[in-house]
């Protein structure tokens, strides 16, 4: 599986992440929320980035 | 083979010794729509202090290593909206739950835990986070001294009947001492550990990866250490050892009971999967009965030295 490959099979599978799950995780990564993703979205696309990419760590780790 | 993974602490049963640990599952209530709460021992909400809480500027977590650096810092409601908008809607998840504490002060601590009290709240206790290491004031501050530790146990002691989890800070030279005070001040269970202090610098332009330059790392990169004191506070304490520290298979959960955990946290990997928990309860079951073990408790603390 390629890495893209790989990155959209983790956002398939957040797909029943409710908005009220979305809405804490957002509280955690900024002050402010979804507020401040929306204020900063380039900020947010980047950090969703770095998310996947860690995903993907993670998931290299857990099979090993 | 039904009450194999059951565990009890004080007089409270939970279905499975291992609990979604605070700050990684939401106030509790977030995630009961996608999430088998039912196979979860014991959800612990985010720490709540006596005032809403925007927590440190952005950024405020980054991956490490497999692991991950926060420094949030504590950001959460408040007391006042958690008891008014959370305490009915985790009254009515499948499993227990236990309220996380912080505060600046003794004083706050304690108001926060006799406001919870008013509450209508089924919840099976408190966990008191004293070791923190991303805010400012109080949090690890009480967590690295044994006597605040011990005088802020015996207040929130005579505050509460409910189970009371001191959650220690791995930041000490001398985890086991606060242990102790915990327990001689009144504690029922030690939540071991709560991350290591760390820094992530970008080494092209220079610049911290976390506003507050230094955060807590948590995630398989700390599980070695945390079993270290896990097992030096077992081998300390009579009451039971909540241990946590880089859980991410059923094989870590059964290491952090060998050292002699009676129950474990798992934290960062629910940043990956919020249903993690429920397929190492599923693992975790398959192991004791492919070992023939008929309950999960006779693993406490069964090691051999090599």
């Amino acid at each position: 599986m390629t890495k893209v490959q790989s990155k959209i099979k983790i956002v398939y599978s957040m797909r029943k992440w409710s908005f009220k799950y979305i809405a804490w995780r957002l509280t955690t990564a900024y002050p402010g929320g979804w507020r401040y993703a929306l204020r900063h979205p380039i900020e947010l696309l980047k950090d969703m980035y770095k998310y996947l990419a860690w995903c993907q760590e993670i998931d290299r780790y857990v099979r090993k | 083979m039904k009450n194999i993974l059951i565990t009890k602490i004080k007089n409270t049963e939970f279905k499975s010794p291992i609990i979604a640990a605070s700050g990684t599952f939401g106030y509790g209530d977030e995630a009961d729509k996608f999430v088998d709460l039912s196979e979860i021992g014991c959800v612990i909400t985010k720490s709540i202090t006596l005032e809403k809480r925007e927590g440190n500027p952005s950024s405020r977590i980054h991956g490490a290593s497999a692991g991950m650096m926060n420094s949030i810092g504590l950001a959460n409601i408040g007391v006042q909206d958690f008891c008014k908008k959370k305490i009915s809607a985790l009254n009515s998840i499948d499993t227990n739950f236990i309220i996380s504490v912080a505060g600046s002060t003794f004083q706050e601590y304690i108001q926060v835990v006799d406001e919870i009290e008013k509450a209508d709240g089924r919840h099976a206790g408190y966990e008191i986070n004293i070791s923190c290491p991303n805010v400012k004031e109080g949090g690890m501050e009480f967590g690295v001294d044994k006597e605040a530790t011990f005088k802020l146990t015996k207040s929130l002691r005579s505050a509460t009947d409910k189970i009371l989890i001191i959650k220690l800070s791995p930041n000490v030279s001398n985890i086991e001492e606060i242990a102790l005070s915990a327990e001689s001040a009144g504690a029922d269970a030690i939540s071991a550990v709560n991350t290591f202090v760390g820094l992530g610098i970008d080494y092209k332009t220079g610049k911290m990866l976390l506003s507050t330059k230094f955060g807590g790392v948590s995630g398989p990169p700390i599980k070695p250490m945390a079993l270290a004191k896990v097992h030096k506070i077992y081998n300390k304490v009579k009451i039971p050892v909540i241990g946590m520290g880089g859980i991410s298979s059923f094989r870590d959960i059964v290491e952090f009971i060998r050292v002699g955990s009676s129950m474990v946290q798992v934290g960062t990997l629910n940043y990956r999967n919020p249903s993690i928990i429920s397929t190492f309860n599923a693992d975790l079951r398959k192991f004791l009965i492919k070992n023939n073990i008929s309950h999960i408790g006779e693993l406490t603390g069964l090691y051999s030295d090599s």
